[in-house]
């Protein structure tokens, strides 16, 4: 492909080809060129004049010739370079857009790894530990505030009791003398009757007394009644604050609770260790974003790079401008001159080229075989997508 | 529980050991009541040889200590092992009373 544009080239630049050169400017001892091996001087002494000058003419053609093909080949690998640097700007800006969303990625992992959703609140983990913590605590000091409540409420049963238990006195007491006024209200009959009429009246208050002595004990015994009913009702109520006050404290119910405290540390520790390694994974990712940035940003080189070539190739151009202008138009005589010589001339150059293709091309601009000129580029020249390779 | 008192006219001491729980709250009560009597400033739980303790028992620690608030005296826990002090350790009694080892 590129050796069609060459091509192309090549018949354009014949066609503008004037007779463009100042024989004095050359330097004849110079041009030493071979062909086939055999030494090949640009002027003889047994050339006359008119040969000279077509030789001097074939010289000058074969520089235009090429130096028009050398600015072709700078527009070539300018255009080369801007291409294959527009590609790698491309990928290294999609590079720096996958390193940015993986940064992003790692950032939110490291933020998700880190909280938990409470209503709707996300809540640090670290914060989520205490708290279980605070919460543990928290329920053993009211367990214990319960706890204590729960025995001074046994205390004041206590002292019910101990009322209790002096009203019984009283109600004995009560009994006891209320037996002995029984028992005065028997004699006080007695004594009545053994009186005779005189103690009929006698008789009528001791049996009111020994009547009133039945109520009161009537009354006592239901006094007696009610007061054991009370205290059975108060057993029951001092089993029941015996259950609210004790709580199982066991080694079973601490190692339970320690158990959760470990576990809970050791998952807020791994927790914290993989949010570390998960910035560290972020800062990587920008680390990497920012050397891509400065990477596209050193490739603009290649405009300043192409700009310079631009200018190398404007000079030349100048340079063949103005060699044309001062030639004088008398020096035309193209048909003296030699193909076989500007070839021999141009195949000397040729060898100068390292590169196949490149060296191919130009000697295809001459009409020159590549197989006739060189051994080791034939092979090169032969196919023209070979030079990416030959690159690397 | 089990219980040996002392008294040295500026400290009541109670060494407390076996197991302190519910059903122990009477003869606590009258501890506590004894060492307001004494009238001393600083009264010590010897706890080295408690083998346990119940929410009963811490309750009626938090009772003596409110006792003590109450009747000028201040109450200190010394010497508590294992399950006793590790349970006043979670329950945060340092919080509420001093605690030697």
């Amino acid at each position: 492909m590129v050796a069609s544009e060459k091509a192309e080239d090549v018949a354009s630049i014949e066609g503008v080809d004037g007779d463009l050169f100042e024989g004095a400017a050359h330097k004849p001892g110079s041009n030493l060129v071979s062909t086939g091996g055999e030494p090949l001087r640009a002027f003889s002494l047994e050339l006359d004049e008119s040969e000279v000058l077509g030789r001097l003419e074939d010289q000058r053609s074969v520089q235009q010739q090429t130096l028009e093909f050398l600015i072709k080949e700078i527009g070539s690998v300018s255009e080369y370079v801007e291409e294959n640097t527009s590609s790698l700007t491309e990928r290294f800006r999609t590079m720096a857009v996958a390193s940015r969303e993986q940064s992003n990625v790692v950032d939110t992992m490291a933020y998700d790894v880190q909280h938990i959703a409470v209503e709707e609140n996300d809540v640090p983990i670290s914060e989520l530990a205490k708290d279980l913590s605070d919460t543990m605590e928290d329920f053993f000091k009211k367990v214990v505030f319960l706890s204590s409540r729960g025995v001074k409420m046994s205390y004041t049963l206590d002292d019910i009791f101990k009322v209790l238990e002096n009203m019984q006195e009283s109600i004995n007491e009560i009994e006891r003398i209320n037996r002995q006024t029984n028992l005065l209200a028997l004699n006080a009959k007695i004594e009545a009757a053994r009186a005779g009429e005189a103690g009929k009246g006698f008789a009528v208050v001791a049996e009111e007394v020994r009547s009133l002595a039945t109520s009161v004990n009537d009354l006592s015994s239901d006094l007696r009644d009610q007061t054991s009913r009370v205290t059975a009702g108060l057993d029951g109520g001092y089993s029941i604050i015996k259950e609210i006050a004790t709580v199982d404290m066991s080694e079973d119910n601490i190692a339970a609770h320690e158990r959760l405290q470990v576990m809970t540390k050791g998952f807020v520790d791994k927790n914290a260790q993989l949010a570390g390694t998960l910035k560290r994974s972020a800062e990587a990712s920008q680390k990497m974003e920012m050397e891509i940035g400065a990477s596209i940003v050193e490739l603009q080189f290649q405009d300043r790079a192409k700009q310079r070539l631009e200018g190398v190739s404007d000079a030349i151009l100048k340079m063949l401008a103005v060699s044309g202008d001062t030639l004088p138009e008398t020096a035309v005589s193209l048909e003296g001159t030699s193909l076989e010589f500007r070839q021999a001339l141009a195949s000397e150059i040729a060898n100068i080229f390292k590169l196949g293709t490149l060296k191919s091309a130009y000697e295809a601009e001459f009409g020159i075989m590549s197989a006739e000129t060189d051994n080791s580029a034939a092979d090169d020249a032969s196919g023209s997508d070979d030079d990416d390779i030959e690159l690397f | 529980m089990n219980l040996r008192t002392e008294c040295n006219g500026t400290q009541y001491t109670a060494y407390i050991s076996g197991q302190l729980q519910y059903q122990d709250n009477g003869a606590f009560r009258t501890l506590v009541d004894d060492m307001t009597e004494a009238n001393v400033k600083s009264c010590v739980f010897d706890l080295s040889d408690l083998t346990s303790i119940d929410s009963a028992g811490l309750g009626m620690l938090v009772i003596a200590s409110d006792a003590g608030k109450k009747n000028g005296w201040d109450l200190t826990l010394s010497g508590a092992k294992g399950q006793v002090r590790k349970i006043l350790e979670l329950s945060r009694f340092d919080q509420l009373m001093t605690i030697t080892e």
